[in-house]
């Protein structure tokens, strides 16, 4: 019994020396909130102190500070302003509004902008010239990758997240004897996972840490591996373009798809990983 | 070496068995399924000190309620009495994340906060019914519930 308890912890103190590598950003401390919802505990709704931003009392995320579990009057949270509408001015259109919008389009505004096939449509407002989808391919950006956290390595039966380095990206060319700037736009991230799985996603991933989401949170582009090996994970991004011959934008009618971005994850077992807190804290944590 | 122990993996709590999805409906069921287990384990917290509601919980409502229940011993502050579930709604199944978002309504005019000398201390302008948006994921077998947010949703 003595040795094999000794056996036991040995080889958790090994795989947690091995953790505590890929595992550092989990004990470093709280990650920071990003997000404008209010998420509260059990004990808060129990508490009376789960509210919506707009409710104005709640403690939400500033309670930490506090030694006073249930006190309610140092919050307040922040008030963000996120509601955009508002105002008595004309409404714009959903082209303002998803062209003054940072970031790869939403998939509303992508449903605006024709989306298919390459076909031969002249560019608009270029009068005697017009440029296709096919015109640009050869400009379409090559050198975006995909990662997956944490470090390549996932546990099985717990979500790994992964990430494409893609975004939009503005390329100077010269189409047909005309110098232009081609800009090519991330729409879609097609994410296969090498063990038969696919996910398409809009949005090319966030790190854990970035998000303020602890480890192993699914995301948007997280996948959960139920057995252990070593698996490619590839990511195709398809782009739409643009081309500003000194003028302005003009779309080009068509997507264009990037070569093929892939990454090898080792997929484990764990029987121990070091989480935040204690087990006595966190007893479900895994590993406790 | 005891501390190790405590963290060597004992004997698994035993999850409900539930089968993979092969619908909207299979998955709300099984959700809503864990919530009510959720509340039902966090009531039986006062009188059954084995009681472990955090195994329900994953990622971001985990760090939650890890931080609450610290604040909770930190200030010797005491939750009694049962929280109901006055009314539940499934609202979503994404498939790609395996995630069910649903809106649950709670009736917490039963419980009471204590302080440390046994004093009652609950606000009195809590409201009685709290809407929270629940996500639930489904982490190998079963679901866990993942995110707890205050919502503005009406309760009936």
């Amino acid at each position: 019994m003595f040795l094999k308890s000794v056996g036991r912890s040995v080889v958790t103190a090994v795989l947690a020396a091995v953790a505590l590598t890929w595992l550092a950003p989990c004990v470093a401390g709280e990650p920071l909130e990003t997000q404008d919802t209010t998420p509260c505990s059990i004990a808060q709704i129990r508490s009376g102190e789960c509210h919506t931003a707009e409710a104005g009392v709640g403690l939400g995320d500033t309670e930490t500070t506090s030694n006073d579990g249930t006190g309610g009057s140092d919050g307040g949270g922040s008030e963000d302003a996120s509601d955009p509408g508002g105002g008595g001015t004309a409404e714009p259109t959903p082209q303002e509004v998803c062209a003054a919008t940072p970031g790869p389009p939403s998939a509303f505004c992508r449903s605006l902008r024709p989306v298919g096939v390459a076909i031969g449509q002249p560019a608009p407002g270029a009068p005697g010239w017009s440029a296709t989808i096919s015109d640009v391919a050869r400009f379409v950006p090559s050198t975006a990758t995909v990662s997956g956290e944490p470090e390549n390595i996932a546990v099985v039966g717990l979500p790994a997240n992964f990430l494409s380095s893609a975004k939009t990206e503005t390329i100077p060319g010269t189409i047909l004897g005309r110098a232009l700037t081609i800009r090519f736009t991330p729409v879609n991230y097609a994410f296969e996972y090498g063990d038969g799985e696919k996910r398409d996603s809009s949005t090319p991933g966030a790190a854990w840490d970035a998000s303020g989401q602890a480890q192993f949170t699914p995301t948007d582009t997280s996948h959960v591996y139920k057995e252990p090996g070593t698996y490619t994970v590839t990511v195709t991004v398809t782009y739409t373009a643009d081309i500003d011959l000194g003028t302005g934008w003009i779309p080009i009618n068509g997507t264009l798809n990037g070569p093929p971005a892939s990454q090898q994850i080792r997929v484990v077992k764990a029987h121990t990983a070091l989480v935040q807190n204690t087990c006595t804290e966190r007893p479900s944590a895994p590993g406790c | 070496m005891i501390g190790l122990a405590g963290c060597t993996p004992g004997p698994a709590p035993k999850p409900t068995p539930t089968p993979l999805f092969t619908s909207e409906a299979d998955a709300f069921k099984a959700a809503e399924q864990v919530f009510r287990d959720y509340i039902e384990t966090v009531n039986s917290e006062e009188s059954d000190s084995t009681a472990d509601p955090q195994r329900f919980l994953a990622g971001k409502a985990l760090d939650e309620d890890v931080a609450s229940v610290r604040d909770l011993k930190s200030s010797g502050h005491r939750i009694v009495g049962a929280t109901a579930i006055s009314d539940y709604r499934s609202k979503s199944y994404t498939p790609g994340s395996k995630t069910v978002t649903s809106l649950a309504c709670l009736d917490v005019s039963a419980t009471r906060i204590m302080d440390a000398s046994g004093n009652d201390i609950t606000s009195k302008n809590r409201p009685s019914i709290v809407a929270v948006e629940v996500s639930l994921t489904l982490m190998s077998t079963e679901f866990k519930i993942v995110g707890m947010n205050a919502s503005d949703e009406p309760c009936s």
